[in-house]
């Protein structure tokens, strides 16, 4: 019983786990959990080359660790015009 | 002779390996190329980074990436020998990071070099997009204390860009906006009385104009294409002034100087957010009709996988802008070329007879 009711949360409580809030130009939406600024950007189909990253309201490196309590912000910096 | 943009190869470094001295063309193997982005400390000092350079292969915190950014434009500078004393410039400021970050550039260089500067801004009239950049280009020229100078094409030419599209077709768009910008600006900064027009081209604009002109078979435009644009032998006149560029022609074509030629562009919205110069990173509406768009797509893409692509785009087209400059060069004695002359009709600088302004508004 015990074990059933572990696995029960674990499977209700892994969405929450693998997804992170990032805001996206302004917009704030749900991201694939990532350990790094690279891999954030990979599991939101950027191109690296045209985004900046704040996290915690400063800019970011690609291989900086990031956690889902981080205040995460993607700014697409390349444009037409 | 003119003086050539690109020194003799020898005498000084050449603008890439100012480049490669920020780590711009340093080899990337596979086993560098598996670490980029890796590191979250700065190469340089070891604290904690602020932004990763692929195409350098580092990652810098904010103090050293600025230092770097700031020399490195200035090294533009001198290497094209932009800029000399006394010089009247009039920055094109559109309001985007750009040319707000070269406004910020020459405003500081001008501190210990004796020029004036002044600022001009184009108001296309395109709804939702232009108005909200006027205001970013009021507020920096207003913070730095330079004058600004706002050009509708509604009061030169009669239309907004708006209007004249909804008459012509939006795929268009580029084609008459780039026209009748680069008239206004070179009209105005001449009647101002500017020695130099700047002009906020970055590499990555560069690497796209050069695959362009190459996916365009024009090679006579790419031999013209310059960091500092009069001083292309293909643009002087044969028997001008003794040794020196188009502005033996006074009066009708502004040199254009692109202090920016060698940055990346992400490196200047990284510049643009680190000083905070408040930009809203904002995209044309009209943008996605353009040709433009699908390089610098292509180029992207191709830069993600390959670190450094569009810095070796501008280099190869450096490297060879010489050979290229001779052959137009060349063309010009047997009369093959064009010049640089004045439009029989309105009277502006123009390499035909007819400017490519008239060409236009003619036709619609």
């Amino acid at each position: 019983m015990g074990h059933t009711l572990l696995f029960y949360l674990m499977i209700c409580a892994y969405p929450a786990c693998s997804r992170m809030e990032v805001t996206v130009d302004g917009k704030k939406t749900k991201a694939t959990s990532a350990a790094t600024v690279a891999e954030l950007i990979s599991s939101l189909s950027l191109n690296g080359e045209e985004v900046l990253v704040k996290v915690n309201g400063k800019l970011a490196p690609n291989g900086m660790k990031i956690a889902a309590s981080d205040e995460i912000k993607v700014m697409r910096v390349i444009f037409g015009g | 002779m003119p003086a050539s943009p690109i020194p003799k190869r020898g005498k000084q470094p050449t603008a890439m390996q100012y480049a490669a001295s920020s780590g711009a063309s340093a080899p990337l193997s596979p086993q560098l190329l598996r670490s980029c982005g890796s590191s979250s400390t700065c190469t340089k000092c070891g604290k904690p980074a602020a932004i990763t350079l692929p195409y350098a292969n580092q990652s810098l915190c904010q103090s050293d990436f600025v230092k770097m950014f700031e020399s490195r434009v200035l090294r533009t500078v001198r290497e094209f020998r932009m800029l000399k004393k006394g010089d009247v410039v009039a920055v094109g400021v559109s309001g985007g990071k750009d040319s707000c970050v070269m406004l910020h550039l020459l405003h500081k260089i001008s501190k210990s070099l004796p020029i004036k500067l002044f600022a001009i801004t184009i108001d296309e009239g395109i709804a939702g997009y232009r108005n909200k950049s006027l205001e970013v280009a009021k507020a920096e020229c207003k913070k730095l204390g330079i004058p600004l100078k706002v050009v509708s094409f509604h009061k030169e030419f009669g239309k907004t860009l708006d209007k004249l599209l909804k008459e012509r077709g939006e795929k268009l768009s580029c084609s008459f906006c780039g026209v009748m910008r680069r008239y206004a600006l070179n009209k105005i900064a001449r009647k101002e009385g500017a020695t130099k027009l700047a002009i906020g081209h970055n590499s990555d604009d560069v690497a796209q104009t050069v695959m362009m002109n190459l996916m365009r078979n024009e090679p006579e435009r790419l031999a013209r294409f310059a960091p500092v644009s009069d001083a292309s032998p293909s643009r002087v006149r044969e028997g001008g002034a003794s040794g020196q560029a188009w502005d033996a022609k006074q009066g009708a074509f502004i040199p254009r100087i692109k202090p920016l030629f060698l940055t990346p562009e992400r490196d200047v919205a990284a510049y643009a957010v680190m000083k905070g110069i408040e930009i809203e990173f904002m995209e044309c509406p009209y943008a996605r009709h353009a040709f433009r768009q699908h390089v610098r797509a292509m180029l992207n893409d191709a830069e993600q996988k390959y670190p450094g692509t569009k810095l070796k785009i501008v280099k190869a087209f450096l490297s060879q802008s010489e050979l290229m400059q001779e052959g137009a060069k060349h063309r010009l004695k047997s009369g093959k070329t064009v010049q640089i002359g004045v439009c029989k009709s309105c009277g502006e600088a123009t390499s035909q007879k007819i400017c490519s302004l008239c060409t236009l508004l003619k036709r619609s």
